[in-house]
């Protein structure tokens, strides 16, 4: 693909149609990140200014200032409770999937292709055909209003980072387990001493995604949170954007500082996500 | 050292019997070498002696002791991997160290043996390095170091070599000869290379379908193929298998010219000749003539390719760069000193003082 | 073990006992104890008793009532549901297939190295990371009619743009229209499966066909056809419970007159608003049978349509 070639002038023009090209496509997928930016450190009258203002001027920083202290939506607290949710869980799926990702990708067993096959059907089975059940269960236990209901299943895993990283286990080579066998370890150990510290980048890429989902996860918080003061950020936001409708400046302030901590953290573990993500796909 | 011993085993996958009762023993200090085509049951059989694949019926003895049930680690074995399967994610050090550990030896014991095993493979100053930063032969080595460092009772070798390149193997293959005499170990060598098979082995056991064809010396293998199989198996290029008749003057090819020996009563046989077996002569006095489908100059060497008239191949190896073209009238003789002859069942029968009478 | 293709003198030898196969039997089980439970508890309890929910009169507080098939009869003759589900089914039928062509489209046109290759992933991918509600929160101010800077910049142009999620006509197409910005992990679940085509079948195909068009649909498509099959797949799921941007923009009655009220919106509200559980879990019911079919139907016709090397898992 990138042989080199001594550019003839056809092959320049086209290169710049396609990067004009591209470059289109992207302002368009940036456009609202741009927006939500630039709007955030805007007053609501700038927000709206007709001709519209692409760059805030003066930055208005009080609009964090007053995010970070107003009472109706306690942003400090929700960002605190963000990250012990999204880590929570990110270190249970680690754990837990890449125990039953093993079994499924290195272990043979009798019934291990029916409780795989299960476990793909469990992935594409709706959470809204499932959630009623378990949210009748929590609350007789008298438990929402808390964490453990969004934690607690993680403990034991879940489908689709199970698939995922049994992509990863698969390509670990049977003889090194039959080495370690020999060399007396016990299955238990293979795991932990063979398997595992071979799999650090894919438990990574794991770990991120499943802080990405936890992070923007909105349904579950929902419904079993009702203290302003225990929401995520994504609940939180969305409570006090639809309580309070026009204050814009706040609302686009509390987007950009919501969506702010994932976009850092992929820019600075892209590689790896995208790594992660040509192996979601398939087979 | 030990000896291995195997009696009756057999082994199934489901309903299917893939290895279908093996007898054999190797004695202490002796370098047996499988053989066979793939899926012939190989490495299966050295797995189950590894204790990594279970025996469904008979025993695996190890240095006199059962080890049918017994767990991998507790067999006295130890194995190299044809992907070398050194832990990626450890020193050379480590690897070799693994082990040891497990079986709970003192950290300066580790120690001792580790760099005992380093020196005798002259990688010690490979030990703080990781397999991804050494080369094939290194890796190899470190891998052999794994096997050695744990003093087994028998080392086994899954196509350890396979993966190397030309000019390496031959220098691995050496080097396991050489260990094979320093430690006057036990070996036991799965390989589908012929000539590593011929080079290293003491013994050969030639495996096909999960029995064995033929257990021997490489001589006895080549020069006395107990079969059909044995016979088409070992040897490159492959021995020339031809229909025959055992009549009362001997025997007979089915295209006319009587060779004599072995005397019998019309029986159709297979007579085997290996290619280096035949010359080239007049066509007078040829037994087999045939047209030159395909010649392969190798310098030292020509290989014939005929198409004989009745259908059959034929090849013949000469000595030297023979001139000819293909499309070539050529007329071969038959050297009845080392021939082969089976019977209709596939065993080899014995010629009696093979000499050729004239036709 | 069939005894019949035992042989006789295996009376002299016994059976041995695979212990090694065991061994590792043992292992592979209690590694997938904890998910198996998980599963258990999670997913096929939940499910059983959704089903059995959806036949009974329960408003969380005392016990539940057998009631029949008077939720389905209820649901049946409720215009929020039939509303909802037809505007779940347009937005899926639309903005499925809608989006995986363009995240095929540019796969396609990522699928080359330059200089800028990792720029462009790195924005068509970062949507994705953009929580749906800021996401939403955004899209309603760049989209606010007269003073939005979308409405500004079009009107500028001489247009006559419309009133995009104000207007009940337009509300509907502008959600799926939204639903299209994070494409990322589609895109480069395609572009992934482009990258593995082999260098070889790429180059062979060249030397084929000097049409660049012939490669695509001979070599391209047919290759790549397990990941369209999985985007697909996942996102008819996905699609049918769209939420977060629903509740967002539309709340729970779907504003414009209901033209964004959406089957997951109508669900939660029949659970958490009018606390009506078996309504609720009928509604579960009629989407699981549904979703189902679908499945069924998308799986049984990938046969013949989607291409698999080697065959393997």
């Amino acid at each position: 693909m990138s042989r080199q070639r001594k550019a003839t002038p056809s092959a320049r023009i086209g290169m710049l149609t396609y990067h004009a090209l591209m470059l289109a496509i992207s302002a368009v997928f940036l456009l609202p990140f741009y927006w939500m930016t630039i709007s955030a450190f805007k007053t609501n009258a700038e927000i709206f200014s007709n001709p519209v203002t692409w760059l805030p001027d003066p930055i208005r920083w009080e609009n964090m200032t007053s995010l970070l202290t107003r009472e109706d939506f306690p942003f400090v607290q929700q960002f605190v409770n963000s990250v012990f949710y999204a880590g929570t869980v990110a270190v249970l799926v680690c754990l837990s999937c890449s125990l039953a990702a093993y079994s499924f990708g290195c272990l043979r067993w009798r019934g291990r292709n029916l409780v795989f096959g299960l476990t793909v059907c469990a992935l594409l089975m709706p959470t809204i055909v499932t959630f009623l059940p378990i949210y009748l269960a929590w609350s007789k236990i008298g438990l929402t209003g808390t964490y453990w209901p969004l934690i607690t299943p993680f403990l034991f895993g879940d489908a689709f980072f199970i698939f995922m990283l049994r992509q990863f286990f698969m390509g670990v080579p049977r003889e090194l387990l039959d080495a370690a066998r020999l060399d007396g370890a016990s299955e238990f150990r293979i795991w932990w001493q063979i398997v595992m510290p071979q799999l650090r980048t894919p438990l990574i890429i794991v770990g991120l995604f499943a802080t990405v989902y936890t992070w923007n996860e909105f349904f579950l918080p929902l419904i079993y949170l009702q203290d302003r003061e225990a929401f995520p950020l994504s609940v939180g936001l969305f409570t006090f954007q639809s309580q309070r409708a026009v204050e814009w400046s706040v609302s686009m302030m509390g987007a950009f500082l919501t969506a702010l901590p994932m976009v850092a953290l992929f820019l600075l573990t892209q590689r790896l996500f995208q790594r992660g993500l040509s192996s979601t796909g398939l087979k | 050292m030990g000896m291995v011993q195997l009696s009756g085993v057999r082994k199934f996958y489901g309903a299917l019997e893939v290895i279908k009762g093996i007898d054999l023993t190797v004695e202490p200090g002796e370098l047996v070498v499988f053989v066979g085509p793939s899926g012939c049951g190989k490495s299966t059989l050295l797995r189950m002696i590894a204790g990594l694949e279970d025996v469904d019926y008979g025993r695996v003895e190890i240095a006199s002791k059962d080890v049918t049930e017994a767990p991998p680690a507790q067999r006295g074995v130890a194995m190299v991997f044809q992907n070398y399967a050194l832990y990626p994610h450890m020193t050379a050090y480590d690897n070799l160290a693994y082990g040891l550990r497990r079986a709970g030896l003192a950290r300066n014991a580790v120690d001792k043996r580790v760099q005992e095993t380093a020196a005798l493979l002259q990688i010690s100053d490979l030990l703080k390095r990781k397999p991804k930063a050494m080369s094939g032969g290194q890796r190899q080595r470190v891998a052999i170091g794994r096997a050695i460092v744990r003093k087994p009772e028998v080392f086994l070798f899954d196509e350890p070599l396979s993966n190397l390149d030309a000019a390496l193997r031959v220098e691995m293959r050496s080097q396991i000869a050489r260990l094979h005499q320093e430690l006057a170990a036990t070996m036991i060598f799965v390989t589908h290379d012929q000539v590593e098979a011929m080079t290293l082995a003491d013994r050969i056991v030639v495996l096909n379908a999960g029995r064995v064809e033929q257990i021997g010396t490489p001589r006895e293998v080549y020069h006395i193929p107990a079969n059909l199989f044995v016979a088409g198996f070992i040897g490159s290029p492959a021995m020339n298998l031809l229909p025959a008749t055992l009549g009362p003057s001997g025997v007979a090819l089915v295209s006319g010219p009587v060779l004599g020996g072995h005397s019998g009563t019309g029986e159709a046989v297979t007579l085997g000749v290996r290619p280096d077996r035949l010359t080239l002569t007049s066509p007078e006095s040829a037994h087999l003539s045939g047209e030159a489908k395909l010649i392969e100059h190798l310098g030292d060497e020509t290989i014939l390719h005929l198409a004989l008239a009745d259908g059959g191949a034929l090849t013949i190896k000469l000595a030297g760069d023979v001139a000819l073209t293909i499309g070539a009238r050529v007329h071969a003789r038959i050297d009845m000193v080392g021939a082969s002859l089976f019977g209709a069942d596939g065993r080899a029968m014995r010629l009696e003082g093979a000499r050729e009478t004239e036709a | 073990m069939p005894i019949t293709s035992a042989p006789p003198e295996a009376a002299v030898l016994p059976r041995r006992n695979r212990k090694a196969q065991r061994g590792e039997a043992r292992a592979g089980v209690l590694f997938a104890l904890p998910w198996i439970i998980g599963m258990t508890l999670f997913v096929a309890i939940p499910l059983v008793v959704t089903f059995y929910i959806a036949q009974t009169k329960f408003q969380i507080i005392g016990a539940p009532k057998w009631v029949g098939m008077q939720n389905y009869e209820a649901l049946w003759s409720d215009p929020a549901f039939w509303k909802s589900a037809q505007n779940t089914l347009i937005f899926a039928a639309i903005s499925v297939p809608v989006k995986l062509i363009i995240a095929l489209g540019l796969a396609l046109l990522l699928n080359r190295a330059t200089a800028l290759s990792g720029f462009y992933r790195t924005v068509f991918y970062l949507p994705f990371l953009m929580p749906a509600v800021a996401g939403s929160v955004v899209f309603m101010l760049l989209l606010t009619p007269n003073a939005g800077p979308v409405n500004i910049a079009l009107e500028a142009m001489g247009l006559n743009p419309p009133d995009w999620l104000l207007d009940p006509k337009a509300a509907l197409w502008t959600l799926i229209l939204l639903s299209l910005w994070p494409l990322g992990v589609e895109t480069l679940v395609f572009l992934g499966g482009l990258q593995n085509i082999p260098k070889d079948v790429s180059e062979a195909a060249d030397l084929d066909s000097p049409k660049r068009w012939h490669k695509l649909v001979w070599i391209t498509l047919p290759l790549i056809t397990p990941m369209v099959l999985f985007n697909l797949v996942i996102g008819i799921i996905y699609s049918f419970q769209v939420f977060t941007q629903a509740i967002v923009i539309g709340g729970t009655t779907g504003t414009p007159a209901e033209a964004t009220l959406m089957y997951m919106v109508v669900l939660y509200r029949a659970a958490f608003r009018y606390f009506n559980m078996g309504l609720a879990a009928a509604m579960a019911t009629v989407l699981f049978v549904v979703v189902l079919i679908l499945t069924l139907l998308i799986f049984k016709t990938a046969r013949s349509w989607v291409h698999y090397e080697g065959g393997e898992t």
